[in-house]
């Protein structure tokens, strides 16, 4: 299976057949995106070329997330390549969306509570949750010691990331789920997040649904927002990602919009729809940004190939791209 | 169960650490939940071994963080990148808080382990999202069971070791997550000791001359999260008051927030339960007997009494008087003439350092004591290291000079002397030290000669006249002995220095003869420096033959120098000493050079990457962005700021005097660079060495 992407193709000519589903869906991807520009295919086989070759996956992955991710993605203000993740970069401009986006249009990303909890100070993730509950509850006192609360909590976080692109999807995109008392496994599964999955018997992953508008986004000074398709190059090894091709010349403009994710959500192939993610720069949030908290308690309603196989012929059909993928999948 | 982490399960089942290490490195592909963070996958990968799987993943993280702590640099761990290293680190530290491995969570409170990272980590510079100190901070925070951190946080919230303004919050969190007794849950309330860190910070942040942003924002936090009235605020910080004295510059910040806690005519004040340390006239009393009573009638009252001071300290976070009286203890109990207990002594000097490791009150003591002890090789190491934390001390290298002046080392110590002479060219002591060094050696004439220096510089010196007396005694010049003793007298007559040479003048006039030779040294009680590590945060082994590669490199004696520089087990410590060998031997472009290839081992050390900035302004190799340094390495302001405005010092307040409890070590090593600079421009290279050394020792 040859990939534009030297380096790995000694790694892809041993693993077909061998594989399992999660390892070759997580090369199908490096051969079948090709939304990564020439540059970007460059940087990226420059980074993880070395001694020694590519042949098992935990070499890439170590390849990928100490070479790429930390010096092209990952990166901190000060950092020697000027502050600006691959994503942003002149190099990756034919991803971007659109600049027309409506400024005022909600974005919403859901967060794994315990990782944020704990990246920002060791804060009891309960503690965090029933912040977010008091700050969005009515009794005054409570919601005024809340938002002292969580003002220092996201003063404290903001601190602590990295600029790395954020991924997010639209509210519109969502908000048919926010009403159900399982919103969070929904959304979870609307936007193909599979790697969040409560290990049996536990009693879930709580998470935190943020939400702001695209304006608040474009940061101080930029005069339009910077939004980008995700691509195999925007984020960590993840088989759940599957590449939005570029689109036919029959294809609706909404693709424009964004990427699109696998749906475990699904539980009839012919009434399968996609979601919907994209890419934007850091945003320092705030306690408005916290729209609620709540749990993942189910695993993906879809296993990772099911969905990936009905994720292919809808995402050839609505981007009028038939040839996409090759073979692969069919 | 995916087959990528079935696969990692029979890894971890064969080599538990490395299968660890590898997941929380990034360097294990993990199929479906390849994005978790480790603490997420290994609680996924391990769910179904229960305890067990805690249990031997509680062994394996310990046993790995161990092998990490002890890696030279990032590459030696097979990370090609600083950034990688450093976030494997704060996974790790992360996965002990997160999955409760209680072994490793003991070992990281434990105070050595603490120290050592922070020795190890507080220099580098890994990028702004990346930071395992801060992690390890949080980390510890967030499970804390006992007491046991309160030193940690305090010293924290104070920005002891200066650095980022955001840590003095941690060490706050710190505070504010503590159980108000052992075993207990965190009060949910403001504490004491909360409220002494607060007071600390505002005074960390106006010493270290940053905004008050960081403080208006804490204070902030604790009035909507944990509502008081105005006078509840007012009370507890007046008792917080006492215990930390403040300047102008704290106080008005904190009078902001609190108007009646802090106005001009508030008298700091206690409320009927606050815990009190031994009053002053007990103080008095106790004083008063240990220089009368033996030790050994008195041990059973000092004990208790000390214990006093232990249970104020621990209570309230306000060590100041604890270190204070166990510091005049162990001295009145050294200079006892009737029987003394060194090895107590410094058991006392000890802990008083645990409490306040960057304050130099008593570093002297314990180096005295385990020298007194016999322990030699534990003394010479604190005296060359306490030299190092505090180069504005004059004591400490006067003290370093005249204990290897006694232990028959008149090369190493005339090398210290000297310098100490030049760093401190008005302050006779190290002349007359330097002057019983030569005499030591036999170098009589020599010894009186600078002696005779000294007191033309200063006659009214008491120790260089009776110096001067002693020496000229030896000679058998008793007349000129007895007209210095006569100017001796007429600077203080009721010196017991005088009196003693007085009575052994008159016993020489008497004709008895007497014995001038220098009294060997007790031996033979030597313990390992790695014991010191609580207070010195590493193994501090190397100190001696860094220190004297340090001093011959300066008198000019490179072959000395580098036969010492080669005894030098301290990775980045060697390093850069052989690249300001380089630079003493070859010129400035050379050592450039040097730091240049050693800052591909270590990309993000601070040391390394000041001396070649130094390097390459020195010698115009490359441009040098002093300003993302100091962002970098905001400890290092002093030096940083001094190279780019060309060798000029920046302003610094003066210290008003040693007793004054406003003023910080770090207040008086940033006067002495100021003053240095100001009085001997030659002195630039010596004087910011010093300052970059400060920060690592």
């Amino acid at each position: 299976m040859p990939s534009p992407y030297p380096p790995l193709n000694s790694l892809f000519a041993l693993l077909p057949g061998t594989a399992d589903a999660e390892s070759r869906a997580q090369m199908d991807n490096f051969c079948h995106d090709e939304r990564p520009s020439k540059t970007g295919q460059q940087l990226y086989s420059d980074r993880i070329a070395g001694s020694p070759p590519i042949t098992t996956l935990h070499v890439w992955q170590q390849r990928h997330a100490g070479r790429f991710l930390e010096r092209e993605l990952f990166v901190d203000p000060g950092d020697t390549l000027g502050n600006t993740p691959w994503t942003f970069r002149s190099d990756n401009e034919n991803n971007w969306i659109h600049p027309h986006v409506a400024r005022n249009r909600q974005l919403v990303r859901l967060e794994d509570a315990r990782a944020v909890a704990r990246r920002v100070g060791g804060y009891p993730v309960g503690e965090l949750l029933s912040h977010i509950e008091d700050f969005r509850g009515r009794d005054a006192g409570r919601q005024a010691r809340a938002r002292a609360w969580l003002t220092e909590f996201c003063a404290a976080w903001n601190e602590k990331r990295d600029l790395r692109p954020v991924f997010a999807t639209y509210l519109d995109e969502v908000d048919d789920l926010l009403t159900t008392p399982d919103w969070a496994d929904q959304v979870r599964d609307r936007l193909g997040m599979g790697d969040l999955h409560p290990p049996a018997g536990d009693p879930g992953i709580p998470v935190l649904l943020l939400q702001y508008t695209v304006a608040e986004t474009m940061g101080d000074g930029a005069d339009h927002p910077r939004l980008a398709v995700p691509t195999v190059l925007d984020g960590t090894l993840n088989p759940w990602f599957f590449p939005t091709p570029r689109p036919g010349s029959r294809a609706p403009s909404e693709e424009s919009e964004g990427g699109h994710t696998l749906n475990l959500n699904t539980v009839d192939p012919n009434n399968y729809r996609y979601g919907v993610e994209l890419l934007h720069p850091k945003v320092a949030y705030t306690p408005d940004h916290l729209l609620r908290s709540g749990w993942i308690r189910r695993p993906p309603g879809l296993a990772l190939e099911t969905a990936r196989s009905w994720h292919l012929p809808l995402v050839r059909t609505y981007m009028d791209r038939e040839d996409f993928y090759g073979s692969a999948g069919t | 169960m995916n087959a990528a982490v079935e696969q990692w399960r029979q890894r971890f089942a064969h080599d538990p650490p490395q299968a660890v290490g590898d997941l929380l490195g990034g360097r294990v592909y993990l199929g479906a939940i390849n994005r978790a963070e480790p603490p997420e996958a290994l609680q996924y990968a391990l769910a179904d071994l229960g305890h067990a799987g805690q249990q031997r993943l509680d062994d394996a993280l310990l046993a790995w963080l161990k092998q990490a702590r002890q890696a030279d640099h990032a590459a030696q761990l097979g990370y090609d990148n600083p950034k990688a290293f450093a976030r494997m680190l704060m996974h790790g530290f992360h996965t002990a808080a997160t999955m409760d491995l209680p072994q490793t969570l003991r070992w990281m409170e434990d105070g050595c382990a603490w120290r050592e990272w922070q020795t190890f980590l507080g220099e580098y510079f890994f990028g702004q999202s990346c930071d395992p100190l801060g992690t390890y901070y949080t980390a510890l925070g967030s499970r804390q069971q006992d007491r046991r951190l309160l030193r940690l946080w305090l010293e924290v919230a104070a920005l002891s070791r200066g650095g980022f303004s955001h840590y003095g919050r941690m060490g706050l969190d710190g505070l504010l997550r503590m159980p108000e007794q052992d075993g207990s849950a965190p009060a949910g309330r403001v504490s004491e000791s909360l409220l002494v860190g607060l007071l600390h910070f505002a005074r960390g942040l106006s010493r270290l001359q940053r905004t008050s942003d960081e403080l208006d924002r804490y204070v902030a936090f604790l009035q909507g999260a944990y509502p008081m009235s105005a006078d509840a605020w007012t009370r507890k910080l007046g008792e917080a008051r006492q215990r930390v004295p403040l300047d102008e510059t704290a106080t008005q910040w904190l009078q902001r927030h609190f108007p009646a806690a802090f106005a001009e005519h508030e008298t700091a004040r206690s409320g009927p339960g606050a815990l009190r340390p031994p009053s002053k006239p007990e103080w008095d009393n106790m004083y008063r007997r240990l220089k009368s009573e033996p030790l050994t009638t008195l041990r059973a009252d000092l004990v208790p009494f000390l214990d006093r001071y232990r249970q104020y300290t621990e209570g309230t976070g306000d060590s100041n008087l604890l270190v204070r009286s166990f510091n005049s203890v162990g001295n009145a109990i050294l200079d006892k003439p009737d029987g003394t207990d060194p090895v107590w002594v410094a058991e006392l000097a000890q802990e008083a350092a645990t409490w306040e490791p960057y304050n130099a009150y008593s570093w002297p003591l314990l180096g005295r004591a385990l020298d007194d002890a016999g322990d030699w090789r534990r003394a010479e190491a604190v005296f060359w290291q306490a030299r190092r934390r505090f180069p504005h001390n004059v004591l400490l290298h006067n003290q370093l000079g005249e204990a290897l002046a006694r232990r028959g080392e008149t090369g190493a110590a005339l090398a210290v002397l000297d310098e100490a002479i030049r760093f401190f060219p008005d302050d006779v002591v190290n002349r007359v030290s330097k002057a019983y060094a030569l005499l030591w050696a036999g170098k009589t004439e020599e010894a009186l000669a600078t002696l005779e220096h000294a007191v033309r510089l200063s006659p009214n010196d008491m120790a260089a006249q009776v110096g001067k007396a002693s020496l000229l005694m030896q000679r058998g010049r008793l007349d000129e002995a007895g007209q210095a003793l006569e100017q001796a007298r007429a600077i203080d007559p009721k010196s017991s220095e005088l009196f003693k040479k007085e009575r052994d003048l008159q016993r020489l006039r008497q004709g008895h003869s007497m014995d001038f030779h220098l009294k060997p040294r007790p031996t033979g009680r030597d313990g390992s420096p790695d014991t010191l590590a609580e207070i010195t945060g590493q193994d501090i082994s190397h100190a001696p033959s860094l220190g004297r590669a340090t001093a011959f490199r300066r008198t000019g004696n490179s072959g000395v120098a580098r036969a010492n520089l080669e005894q030098v087990g301290h990775p980045i410590e060697r390093r850069s000493e052989e690249g300001l060998l380089i630079w003493w031997e070859k010129g400035e472009a050379e050592a450039a050079d040097y730091f240049d290839a050693q800052l591909e081992h270590h990309p993000g050390d601070g040391t390394l990457r000041l001396h070649h900035g130094r390097a390459c302004q020195r010698s115009n190799r490359a441009s040098v962005d002093w300003n993302q340094l100091r962002a970098r390495f905001p400890e290092m302001e002093a030096v940083i700021l001094t190279e780019k405005n060309n060798g000029k010092a920046p302003r610094y307040p003066v210290p008003a005097g040693t007793d004054n409890r406003t003023d910080t070590h770090e207040d008086r090593k940033h006067a002495w660079f100021m003053q240095t600079l100001d009085r001997d421009g030659a002195l630039l290279d010596p004087a910011e060495e010093e300052l970059i050394a400060a920060c690592r020792a």
